[in-house]
């Protein structure tokens, strides 16, 4: 065999071998776990969307008789309707999750000694100083009262009550 | 060293393909997303190191660098460059590595778009293709290795084939090669292969889908479908264009004026295709209806399974003689991996059997639901049938010891009433609407093609005095050409009469908003056509043959045909050309000269005949220079003239399918939802749901 060959060979295999070991070599903060995405109620929507179009286009065509079409009709509205709440509870349930990742994240402290502060609490509780309300999420200041930020349109309504 | 390079990228591609398989499965199941990503990487090579490969080989046939087997076999000095680059594909070694290097493509364009998308399928996505790659690729590097030299060892009668140099050999190195099969020089065979292999190895995709989603339980679903969708279709139209381009490579090269003779490697074709497109029609019951989960998952693995089964008989010669099985390694290694790719998909859909179940049941037996389980069946019959004629011989011959094979009599006869049925669903078919159909609907929509086709079919078997099954094809033809019309038509009047628009722009907006619904009814008037062809071929075929001298007219039906004389001359490509002249006459009048040929290629010693066609929309006369004596005094030759009616609809209705094909994969969910809103804090009552 060559020599120039081998040489070619070689270095492809050596550059090969890095771009298939990169993946090794990075160090990413996430963890293993791939990532896990929710599709199942966009599927369902999708699907009951497009059955119901065609059967609209279907009745205007004259393929369904009107008996059938508004029976089959009324059952796909009621599928519709339970697949956009099926997608809403999953949006909740994601919201939730990052309110409370982001909570966490910012746990609010007293601008004086540095004591956490509760939610909904108005003094700190060890020096006395007025806590200033601020957005959890963009930290933009608040108003006694306010139910969401006028900045960012975060849910200030937590399980603790109004958030400060 | 050019040559050599590609060894190497073969090697490494090798290597890579095996490792990503490992990676990709490992990572999937502990959870360890850097070895997926690891193995992603590794897919990602083998596709460019494959192509080094290929380009290796292209460059050593076009530089005719005999040092090299595979071009000894496939090359020689008397072919064009553009003849030399088609002999990749001309001979076993090239081809299959041709077959490796396009399923790593179309692993590659997968990898690159929907690597976000499908994470979780990913892995085992990766896995099941590159497991496929790997096995090809495998069998490249030591089986069917195109890379290999001829040796010459002193004394032994013939040099002897290896990679690397035997002892006691010297290399040879031949002044010319063997060149291209004459048979294959043709634009259908150039053509014919990599857009069948294009939709062989496109399957994979599917089945990578499905077979990944049986694994990860997410079979329940019908994401993998969606996914996948196009990339069935695209997969489907390749293959649809492979069979269409092998017909007429057949009917202009092999002489024997048909286009399909139910020969064991074009059924191992049109087997792939039939199961392929049951699976297109099935998913979208999953699709629309969340039915038939199970049989999706069984026809992919079908599907998937028989087109390696079709590159196992087209690539061991396997049912042309038993013995070229053991030959080589080739036939062993391939039945096995068939074998374990369909006994290994089948154990998975086992073991997730009891999460497909069907959400739906059927809400009425006069339904689109109805007619699509019975199409599917009937394909599966289909199969079967051809399936069962073209094994036969073999096991014929396994267990008797005697060859019996089945001809064309038996495949028309079994498939035929199979076929009509099918085809006379494909019409009606669309006249049904999903779930429920009152039978007074459908009379009401079916009547008028249904009369229209009566009329169409007896007066024109009336004038022209025909076969009455012929009578009873066109029947059909007629009808579903109506059905389609129809639908057509009725779409258009509803846009005329609710949004105004004038008939054009109602059809381009009907095509626009309902790409699939309309692009798959233009594949249906494509097959329809195709199906013209095969009744033209079937009962209106007329044929003669004569010997005539020069001046002397052969006759047949309304056509004459005169003999003016012979001329020899050497043509390209080192074949010597004796030409006919002829002259066509039709009613007395005369129409076109026609020069029928016959090439002789010196070097491999074979004829090829070139028939002369005169081709109108109705009928082509095909006529073929069979044999010829000169003296002299005179010249004499014989001829063979069929009239082919019909059977220019099987090309124009490939070209329809295709345009259908481009439409229906057009169309995007995402285009739905822009088109289609429900709007929110409506009741269910009627009409919540607006175009817009």
């Amino acid at each position: 065999m060559n020599f120039g060959a081998i040489l070619i060979g070689l270095s492809m295999l050596v550059i090969s071998v890095t771009f298939v070991a990169i993946p090794f070599q990075q160090r990413s903060k996430k963890k293993h776990a791939l990532p896990v995405k929710h599709m199942e109620p966009e599927e369902h929507r999708l699907a009951v969307l497009s059955s119901l179009r065609d059967l609209d286009f279907d009745f205007q065509l004259g393929k369904v008789s009107e008996d059938d079409y508004a029976s089959l009709r009324a059952r796909l509205m009621a599928e519709a309707a339970q697949s956009l709440q099926e997608a809403d509870k999953v949006d909740e349930v994601e919201a939730l999750i990052q309110a409370r990742k982001a909570s966490k994240a910012k746990s609010p402290a007293c601008e004086n000694c540095g004591q956490a502060i509760e939610s909904g609490i108005r003094f700190c509780p060890r020096c006395g100083t007025a806590v200033k309300s601020s957005c959890p999420s963009c930290g933009k200041n608040l108003k006694a009262g306010d139910l969401f930020c006028s900045s960012c349109g975060y849910k200030l309504i937590t399980q603790a009550g109004v958030a400060s | 060293m050019i040559a050599d390079i590609g060894l190497i990228a073969l090697t490494i591609a090798f290597l890579f393909s095996v490792y990503a398989t490992v990676a990709s499965a490992y990572g999937g199941w502990r959870n360890r997303s850097k070895w997926v990503e690891s193995a992603r990487n590794a897919s990602l090579l083998v596709f460019p190191l494959l192509t080094v490969s290929v380009l290796a080989i292209v460059y050593s046939l076009i530089t005719l660098d005999f040092s090299l087997a595979y071009v000894y076999d496939v090359s020689s000095q008397a072919m064009s460059p553009f003849l030399r680059v088609t002999a990749l594909w001309g001979g076993q070694d090239g081809s299959v590595l041709f077959w490796a290097w396009l399923m790593a493509g179309f692993v590659v364009i997968v990898l690159l778009r929907k690597w976000e998308r499908d994470r979780e399928l990913m892995p085992y996505v990766i896995a099941t293709s590159m497991l496929t790659t790997a096995f090809f690729v495998g069998l490249v590097l030591f089986i069917t290795n195109p890379f290999q030299h001829l040796w010459y060892q002193y004394g032994a009668p013939d040099a002897i084939k290896a990679v690397f140099q035997p002892a006691n050999t010297t290399l040879y190195i031949p002044q010319d090669g063997g060149g291209l099969n004459p048979l294959l020089r043709h634009f259908g065979m150039i053509g014919h292969p990599p857009t069948t292999y294009i939709g062989f190895t496109g399957f994979i995709i599917p089945f990578a889908y499905a077979i990944a989603a049986l694994i990860t339980g997410k079979s329940r679903g019908d994401e993998w479908i969606r996914t996948t969708r196009r990339w069935t279709l695209v997969a489907w139209i390749f293959l649809s264009i492979g069979l269409i381009l092998g017909g007429r490579w057949a009917y202009d090269v092999l002489g024997w004026g048909g286009f399909w003779g139910w020969d064991p490697i074009e059924n191992a074709m049109l087997m792939p295709w039939l199961t392929g497109t049951a699976f297109l029609h099935s998913v979208m019951m999953t699709e629309k209806r969340g039915m038939m989960k199970k049989w999706n998952m069984v026809l992919i693995i079908l599907t998937y399974s028989l087109s390696l089964f079709g590159t196992f008989i087209t690539r061991t010669g396997v049912i042309s003689s038993v013995h070229a099985f053991s030959k080589s390694a080739l036939g062993p290694a391939f039945f096995t991996f068939i074998g374990l790719t369909f006994i290994g998909s089948i154990y998975l859909l086992y073991w997730r059997w009891d999460t497909l179940e069907t959400e739906h049941s059927l809400e009425s037996f006069v339904s689109r639901e109805t007619v699509f389980v019975l199409q599917n069946m009937l394909f599966l019959a289909i199969t079967f049938a051809v399936f069962w004629g073209t094994v036969f011989p073999l096991i014929s011959e396994l267990v008797t010891g005697t060859k019996i094979t089945v001809g064309p009599p038996y495949f028309k006869s079994v498939t035929g009433p199979l076929f009509f049925v099918e085809l006379l669903l494909m019409g009606i078919a669309p006249l049904f609407a999903w779930r429920k159909q009152t039978v007074k609907n459908l009379g009401k929509a079916i009547w008028q093609p249904f009369a229209g086709s009566l009329v169409v079919s007896i007066g024109w078997g009336y004038l022209h005095r025909m076969h009455p099954m012929s009578i009873i094809g066109l029947w059909l033809v007629a009808f579903v050409v109506f059905c389609i019309l129809a639908e057509f038509w009725k779409g258009v009047k509803a846009r005329t009469s609710s949004k105004g628009e004038n008939p054009i722009q109602a059809l381009i907006h009907l095509i626009g908003r309902n790409h699939r619904r309309y692009g798959g009814y233009f594949i249906h008037l494509g097959v329809i056509l195709i199906a013209l062809g095969f009744i033209g071929d079937s009962y209106f075929k007329q044929e003669t043959q004569g010997t005539v001298t020069a001046g002397e007219r052969l006759v047949i039906g309304n056509y004459q045909m005169r003999f003016d004389g012979l001329r020899g001359y050497p043509g390209s490509d080192g074949r010597e050309i004796v030409e006919a002249n002829l002259t066509l006459f039709k009613d007395g009048k005369e129409v076109r000269s026609l020069q029928p040929r016959r090439d002789y290629f010196v070097v491999q010693e074979q004829p090829v005949t070139v028939p002369g066609v005169y081709s109108t929309a109705g009928k082509d006369v095909y006529i073929m220079l069979l044999d010829w004596e000169v003296s002299d005094i005179d010249q004499q030759a014989t001829f063979k003239i069929y009239i082919n009616s019909l059977i220019n609809w099987v090309w124009i209705g490939g070209f329809v399918m295709i345009f259908g094909t481009i439409i229906a994969a057009w169309s995007s969910p995402k285009q739905l939802e822009t088109t289609y809103v429900l709007k929110p804090g409506m009741s269910t009552s009627l009409p919540a749901v607006q175009e817009v």
